[in-house]
């Protein structure tokens, strides 16, 4: 018996060593591509190497809003003042229960037409519309049936004009020079048919007319991890599969779209918690089942403001929903797993989406679970084990911090020694205790799968930035 | 035993690096920090001697030469370039006309400091082209060495060289350079976008009706993509190849994008000629939809009781933007609301449904504009 335990462990620890191996690589060889990218950015910038035009892309802005009263007038007044030429916007109110559509019409003096909806991309069945124009950009309110996110989103892409959209969220607010950053992937190929854009944490952050006033990190430590763990996780691992044209997921927060296209596919699945991921999977698979040529791209300058889960609940129900949504996707496509056809989509992006974000949960799970069994046996070799997690621990805080500081210096932004301080204690903080504690959520997030399907998730909102502000009359 | 050594080896390895990136990170905000306050200076120095240079054009020759010796011998390093370069796009804004003259009168130093500094990679060759646009250096004639070089830059791999190519040609005021740029990139299957296309011919500072019509001489040598965007250009030009452009629609050999492009330039500046065929393009189905709200748009510049008639004929299409497009020019037209009466009551709701819409609309902005 003992033997057997023996092998058993010996063959975990193989299987953990190689897993190891792998997710490191991959975390370094992102951090190193993602740096050097943005590096590269900002020197292609300084040399004049960038399409700076005047006359753009015409882009619809869908803003999807649930119960979103506290901040979607913050929203639509940071929209409109854009540097861009030619885009709308366009709220729909799915559902809500609370004073959403009643703020905007306030505001913005909407008026209610009977607007006729071009049904191309299956929604549920709208109440009201509200329009105006405001110093040329056309503001329309569309208040529907509750279908959730997917279905709002739907019906913004029926109700637009133009030939692209891009999707945020209701919390969310663009930076003022994001649309132009987003759009300029489609004026270097015309193959692009979507561009993800950065989403970064809002909270700690002053802005003013869309221009970043005051950066530093925000006091509450759950917020300071969370954007710690955007710039290790999301920032570098995006830029790494857009050089191959691999990203599996374009932030529903902010993600520029080819309308005609996504039309083609059949717009976002009302079925799905990730629609935002099954989306750009969904063209994936789609552009190269009929050998469509065809690029997503990231564009890391085309930035919007998102907030952050202040508390511990707010972000175990964001992960869960996220967690639900990979699993989804994932499982929806699982015709990518290892699948030549499909490039490095599949052997690359899926293959890491699939091993290191959807199973590593109960990967994490199985290995205490051999720590336990090979205690149990007294099989165990503790300095070691405490030598090797302490190693990694501070392989993980040196990429965070890598990331971080790359990000901070290429964005031209500058911090204090105390958020430089809170920076480096936090990051070993949050491969400790955060990351735990998130696994554990993703684990625990598929039993209760079934129940909050199409749900939209009550998250506690605080008014977005005072100083965003739109006066009658002034030029945009 | 000898696996964990190996792992930890390589996560040492990965630290070691990450460690010097993190110093790499220092030390390029340093030598960032550093060469910002180099060219800062240098560009505060650059800033007064072209003042000087300005402030004296009848210097003596032995001022200027030892001018042309000082751009010969520092703008052949990039970090000069890069200063000089915003110490006269200052000069640009209040003095543009004399900056020129000065620019032109050393456009010698510059030709010899692009033909070194483009030797070396893709990114320093578009900043290149970039200060020769920026500084119209290339308003020498066709045959001029640096407007060559500009052409072999615009057939480069980078996206950004041939943008900045091209601006510098259009730049320059030369028709022709311009033309044979187009030229040069359709023939090389080269995709350029076409937005960016015709919106750099309309920055064009010289005659734009000569640049038209010279581009308009090679149209059938050229790609449907760029026809489509020249078409593009000529909707912003003018009138005079509407008769020509016509001649194209009615060719069913022509991509239908031009088709489209084309659509959109008769509606801009009508041609009697084009009146039959949109009426009958806005009728025809048997034709994709595109067709038929172009010409619905088109119709708005076509005023007359066939129109109106048509139009209404429109708003019964299956085809959504037919039916938005035929409202909309309805509404364009002016045309008096018990015309459209039988289309009000009429028993057809998706028509009803677009024009009760688009009269709303209509009422809200003149209310607004009141």
């Amino acid at each position: 018996m003992m033997d057997l335990i023996k092998d058993f462990l010996a063959n975990v620890e193989f299987f953990f060593v190689f897993y190891l191996i792998g997710y490191s690589t991959f975390l370094f060889i992102s951090v190193v591509v993602g740096a050097s990218v943005l590096y590269r950015n900002r020197y292609l910038e300084k040399m004049k190497n960038e399409l700076k035009h005047d006359y753009y892309v015409p882009v619809s802005v869908i803003v999807p809003a649930h119960n979103e009263e506290v901040t979607v007038v913050d929203t639509v007044c940071s929209l409109l003042q854009l540097d861009y030429k030619l885009y709308e916007v366009l709220v729909v109110d799915d559902g809500s229960t609370d004073q959403t559509s009643q703020r905007l019409i306030e505001a913005f003096n909407l008026i209610e037409t009977q607007r006729p909806i071009r049904r191309q991309v299956p929604c549920k069945k709208q109440k009201a519309i509200y329009e105006r124009e405001i110093h040329g950009i056309r503001v329309t309110l569309i208040v529907k049936e509750n279908g959730g996110k997917a279905d709002a989103l739907n019906m913004g892409i029926n109700a637009s004009r133009f030939p692209y959209f891009v999707c945020m969220d209701a919390d969310s607010m663009l930076q003022r020079d994001s649309l132009e950053y987003a759009v300029r992937p489609l004026l270097e190929s015309d193959e692009v048919i979507a561009v993800g854009g950065l989403v970064r944490i809002s909270n700690g952050v002053t802005l003013e007319n869309g221009k970043v006033k005051h950066y530093h990190l925000p006091s509450n430590p759950l917020i300071c991890m969370q954007i710690l763990e955007y710039d290790r996780s999301f920032l570098t691992s995006r830029i790494l599969m857009d050089q191959y044209n691999g990203n599996l997921i374009i932030s529903g927060a902010f993600g520029l779209f080819k309308k005609d296209l996504v039309i083609t596919v059949g717009g976002y699945d009302r079925n799905t918690m990730g629609e935002d991921m099954e989306l750009v999977t969904k063209l994936h698979v789609f552009c190269r089942a009929h050998d469509i040529p065809y690029a997503i791209r990231y564009a890391p300058d085309a930035i919007c403001w998102s907030q952050a889960p202040s508390t511990l609940l707010d972000l175990t129900k964001q992960r869960r929903r996220w967690h639900i949504g990979l699993f989804q996707s994932l499982t929806k496509y699982r015709r990518l797993f290892l699948n030549v056809k499909y490039g490095f989509v599949s052997l690359i992006s899926y293959f890491y989406y699939l091993l290191y974000e959807l199973f590593s949960p109960y990967i994490e799970l199985f290995g205490l679970l051999t720590i336990a069994l090979a205690w149990v046996t007294n099989l165990i070799n503790y300095p070691f084990v405490v030598y090797f997690y302490l190693v990694y621990a501070c392989f993980s805080g040196v990429l965070t911090l890598v990331a971080f500081f790359s990000r901070i210096h290429t964005q031209n932004l500058t911090i204090s020694l105390l958020d430089v301080i809170k920076a480096i204690g936090l990051c070993l903080f949050e491969i400790i205790f955060l990351r735990l504690y998130l696994s554990t959520v993703r684990m625990l997030a598929l039993f209760s799968y079934r129940k909050r399907k199409n749900h939209w998730e009550a998250i506690t909102r605080t008014a977005n930035n005072p100083a965003v502000t739109v006066k009658e009359g002034s030029e945009k | 035993m000898r696996i964990h050594i190996r792992a930890e080896a390589l996560v040492f390895v990965y630290m070691v690096i990450c460690f010097s990136i993190l110093l790499f990170n220092l030390f390029a905000i340093g030598k960032n920090h550093v060469r910002e306050r180099f060219i800062e200076k240098r560009r505060r120095q650059w800033l007064t001697r072209i003042e000087q240079q300005l402030a004296c054009q009848d210097c003596s020759r032995d001022k200027k030469e030892q001018h042309r010796r000082l751009l010969n011998r520092k703008l052949r390093y990039l970090v000069e370039l890069i200063a000089y370069q915003q110490a006269a796009a200052e000069l640009q804004v209040h003095q543009p006309e004399e900056l020129y003259a000065y620019l032109k009168q050393y456009r010698d130093c510059f030709v010899q400091v692009a033909f070194q500094l483009t030797r070396k990679d893709l990114v320093t060759q578009a900043y290149v082209v970039y200060v020769i646009g920026q500084f119209r250096l290339l308003n020498a004639g066709f045959e001029d060495e640096l407007t060559r070089l500009v052409l072999q830059i615009l057939l480069h791999n980078s996206v950004y060289c041939r943008e900045n190519a091209f601006q510098a040609l259009v730049a320059s005021g030369n028709p022709q350079s311009v033309t044979q740029a187009v030229l040069l990139l359709s023939r090389n299957e080269i995709q350029h976008s076409q937005k960016l296309i015709s919106d750099d011919l309309l920055r064009f500072p010289g005659d734009q009706n000569a640049l038209a019509q010279q581009l308009w001489q090679r149209m059938d040598e050229l790609t449907p993509v760029y026809q489509c965007a020249l078409i593009n250009y000529f909707r912003m030009v003018g009138p005079q190849f509407a008769e020509l452009l016509f001649a194209r629609l009615n060719d069913p050999r022509q991509d239908p994008e031009i088709h489209f492009a084309v659509l959109r330039y008769l509606r801009r500046w009508p041609d009697p000629q084009a009146y039959p065929l949109l009426l009958e393009l806005l009728q025809d189905e048997s034709r994709s939809w595109e067709y038929a709200a172009l010409a619905a748009s088109a119709l708005d510049s076509y005023p007359g009781s066939q129109t109106i008639e048509c139009l209404k004929q429109g708003l019964h299409s299956r085809f959504w933007h037919v039916r938005y497009n035929s409202a909309q020019a309805l509404l364009n037209l002016h045309v008096p609301l018990a015309q459209m009466q039988d289309i009000l009551t009429g028993p057809d709701r998706y028509a009803r449904e677009i024009l009760e819409y688009k009269l709303k609309e209509n009422e809200g902005r003149e209310g607004t504009a009141g």
